[in-house]
């Protein structure tokens, strides 16, 4: 792969890249940040090649993730170093208003209230099909683990993200008595 | 897609996140530039090579300086070193071969000389003629 043809489709999937990043770094913006940056660093010096043996997206976050686990086997103080960036890409026409966008934060601060109750495993899988919109074969092929592992961490994963969804209403609090 | 089941409202609760995440995605390009200028390991095509050249050179330098070393350490030392022990060889001669060159002698040496043992290291005159020298001949034979 070129090396034009490859920071365009880095480009394409920056946005993807750094929720999966920020999904790697326990939603730490900072890290997620320096995971992205050294992950690039791999793919545009060439210390991480494409090879075309699955898609580019399952590759790329293969490459996120080993990044991640390397990150926080290093020293904390590397962080302190590394460039910190300001957000350009800011989305400012069709935001919602402010009373829809107090729920949408309110239900996403439920969603991951949920998914911190859950496994690592099923976080992982969860992310990868309803966020990244990848199949459970694609996120197997990222998380490392077999087609049947990561169909046992999805399913248990969803039922459980369920239960506990359900669990943190008001009102079905009361009605089942927990 | 079979192993992709709609679940439409975990799907759009995921969907939501993604949407707040993205606005605070970081800039592609100053994050690549960033990480370039930053971080040495970073460098791309044309510095990658600039700097595994400026690493061979310098392991060059090192080797080639560490061989002069050696080599200078070699010429220095080997024959100050022969002349020494070549000294010394000879000192030891010929302190060992004669007790007038002030070679010191322990008080006891002469109890170890005991009546005959001189005739065990020299050869015997007989009516001032000496016998043969040679291993194979009979000292017997010669005196008939």
């Amino acid at each position: 792969m070129k090396p034009t043809e490859l920071e365009a489709q880095l480009e394409r999937l920056h946005s993807e890249s750094f929720g999966w990043a920020l999904h790697c770094c326990d939603r730490d913006e900072t890290e997620a940040e320096d995971v992205l940056q050294s992950a690039y660093l791999r793919l545009v010096s060439g210390k991480a090649r494409y090879e075309g043996r699955s898609s580019f997206k399952t590759w790329l976050f293969g490459v996120i993730r080993r990044t991640a686990q390397e990150h926080r086997r290093r020293s904390r103080a590397q962080r302190e170093r590394t460039l910190r960036l300001l957000p350009t890409e800011t989305v400012e026409a069709g935001s919602p208003d402010p009373l829809s966008a107090l729920e949408e934060e309110e239900r996403s601060q439920k969603l991951l209230r949920a998914l911190a109750a859950l496994s690592p495993r099923q976080r992982e899988i969860l992310h990868l099909v309803f966020y990244q919109d990848l199949t459970i074969e694609e996120g197997a092929e990222v998380m490392g683990v077999s087609l049947g592992s990561a169909r046992t961490h999805y399913q248990r994963g969803k039922e459980r993200l369920r239960t506990l969804l359900r669990q943190d209403r008001p009102d079905d609090q009361s009605a089942t008595g927990s | 897609m079979t192993n992709q089941p709609p679940d439409p409202d975990l799907r759009e609760l995921f969907q939501e996140l993604r949407a707040r995440d993205e606005r605070s995605v970081p800039g592609f390009r100053e994050m690549v530039a960033g990480a370039r200028k930053e971080t040495p390991e970073g460098k791309t095509g044309e510095d990658m090579e600039w700097h595994r050249g400026r690493r061979i050179r310098r392991r060059v330098a090192w080797g080639g300086s560490l061989l002069a070393a050696a080599a200078a350490s070699i010429v220095l030392l080997l024959p100050g070193r022969g002349t020494s022990e070549a000294e010394f060889e000879r000192a030891v001669r010929s302190y060992s071969a004669s007790s007038a060159g002030g070679a010191w002698r322990s008080p006891t040496d002469a109890l170890l000389d005991l009546p005959g043992s001189e005739v065990l290291t020299t050869l015997p005159r007989v009516g001032g003629r000496r016998w043969p020298s040679s291993p194979g001949g009979n000292p017997r034979t010669n005196q008939l």
